[in-house]
C-alpha cells in the first residue's frame, strides 16, 4: 500500500511539463541570440511603430487614445 | 466573510521628478508605505526582476529615464548631494521618502475598492477593464501621454504598448514553435511539448533529456517523502486514499 501511495516514479505528464518548461527557456535564449525569426521581425516592426507614435501631434495622440477606448 | 470589510481605498498618485518627468502609480496601501517601497527598490543593489524577461521592450523616447534612476537622481542632483550620499543608507532612504512625499500629488481616490483580477483576452491581449483602480490609473496615464509623452516614465501602462507587448509575445511563441520542441497554449498559459516529443519515437538526444528530467523528478520526490514527518505522511496517505476511493 505504502509503495503505491508514496510512489516516487513521476508520471509521463509530469516529465513532459517539466521538460517543456526547460526547453522553452533554452529556445528563448536561442531566439534572442539569432536575428532572423518572427520575433525579430515583429520587434523591428514595433520599433518603427513606436517611432511613429513618438512623432504624433497632441491632437493625433488624443484621437488615438479615444479610438482605442471606444 | 463580510464583503464590505474586503473593500479598500485605492489611490492614484503622480510623482514629479527632475526634468519634468512624471510617474503615475496606483496603490491600496498608504501613500507613505508605497513611496517607501519605491525608495527601497531604487536604492537596492539587486537587479530588478523583469516580469517578462522575454520582452525587452524598447523605450520609445530617447530621453527615457527609468523610475528607479529618477528617484536616485533626486539624491545625486542636489546641491548638498555629497553630504547626503555620505549619510547611512537608512537616512538616505528617509530623506528620499520625505522628498517623494513632497513631490507626490494624489490624482484620484477610489473609495470602496475591491480588487478584481482583470481578465485578458489571450488572442488580442486586451484587458476587460473590470478592475476600477487599474482603469483609473490607465485613464491618468493616457491623459499624461496625450499632454506630453516625453514626460511619462511609465509608458508601459499605455494600452497600445500592452498590445505591442502581446504581439511580441505571440511572435516569440511562434519562433519557439518553429524550433520544434514546444508550443505555448493560451488555454493553460504554459508551454507544452510538440507532437514529435509526445507521440513519435524519441531520438537519442531527446531520450537522454527525457531520462535526465525523469531521474531528477524521482530524486526530488524521494527526498520529499523522506523528509516528511509522520503527521504529514498520515495526511498524505489519507488524501490519496480518499482520491482513490
Amino acid at each position: 500500500m505504502n509503495s503505491v501511495i508514496f510512489n516516487i516514479e513521476p508520471s509521463d505528464e509530469e516529465i513532459a511539463a517539466t521538460l517543456a518548461e526547460r526547453l522553452a527557456i533554452k529556445d528563448k535564449e536561442l531566439i534572442l541570440e539569432s536575428r532572423r525569426t518572427p520575433y525579430h521581425e515583429k520587434k523591428k516592426e514595433l520599433a518603427a511603430e513606436l517611432k511613429r507614435l513618438n512623432n504624433l501631434s497632441r491632437e493625433e495622440r488624443s484621437e488615438l487614445v479615444r479610438g482605442i477606448n471606444s | 466573510m463580510d464583503k464590505e470589510s474586503d473593500s479598500k481605498t485605492g489611490i492614484i498618485y503622480k510623482i514629479k521628478f527632475l526634468d519634468k518627468k512624471i510617474y503615475i502609480g496606483k496603490t491600496t496601501q498608504s501613500l507613505e508605505e508605497r513611496l517607501r517601497q519605491h525608495v527601497y527598490q531604487a536604492l537596492s543593489d539587486k537587479k530588478p526582476k523583469r516580469l517578462a524577461v522575454e520582452l525587452p521592450f524598447v523605450p520609445p523616447y530617447r530621453n527615457f529615464k527609468g523610475k528607479n534612476s529618477s528617484i536616485r537622481r533626486l539624491l545625486t542632483h542636489q546641491k548638498n548631494s555629497k553630504e547626503l550620499r555620505a549619510l547611512p543608507i537608512k537616512d538616505q532612504r528617509r530623506w528620499l521618502i520625505d522628498e517623494l512625499l513632497r513631490r507626490t500629488e494624489i490624482l484620484e481616490v477610489i473609495p470602496n475598492y475591491r480588487p478584481v483580477k482583470s481578465r485578458r483576452n489571450p488572442l488580442t491581449g486586451n484587458s476587460d477593464n473590470s478592475d476600477r483602480l487599474a482603469k483609473a490609473e490607465r485613464k491618468h496615464i493616457e491623459a499624461a501621454w496625450v499632454k506630453d509623452p516625453k514626460q511619462l516614465l511609465n509608458y508601459e501602462g499605455l494600452p497600445m504598448h500592452s498590445k505591442m507587448k502581446h504581439e511580441l509575445f505571440k511572435a516569440l511563441n511562434k519562433s519557439i514553435e518553429n524550433l520544434g520542441n514546444c508550443r505555448f497554449a493560451h488555454e493553460t498559459g504554459n508551454y507544452h511539448l510538440l507532437w514529435d516529443w509526445e507521440f513519435s519515437e524519441l531520438s537519442d538526444d531527446q531520450q537522454a533529456a527525457w531520462d535526465e528530467v525523469r531521474n531528477e523528478l524521482k530524486a526530488k520526490k524521494k527526498a520529499y517523502f523522506e523528509n516528511m514527518t509522520d503527521e504529514e505522511k498520515y495526511k498524505w496517505r489519507q488524501y490519496h486514499e480518499l482520491c482513490d476511493f
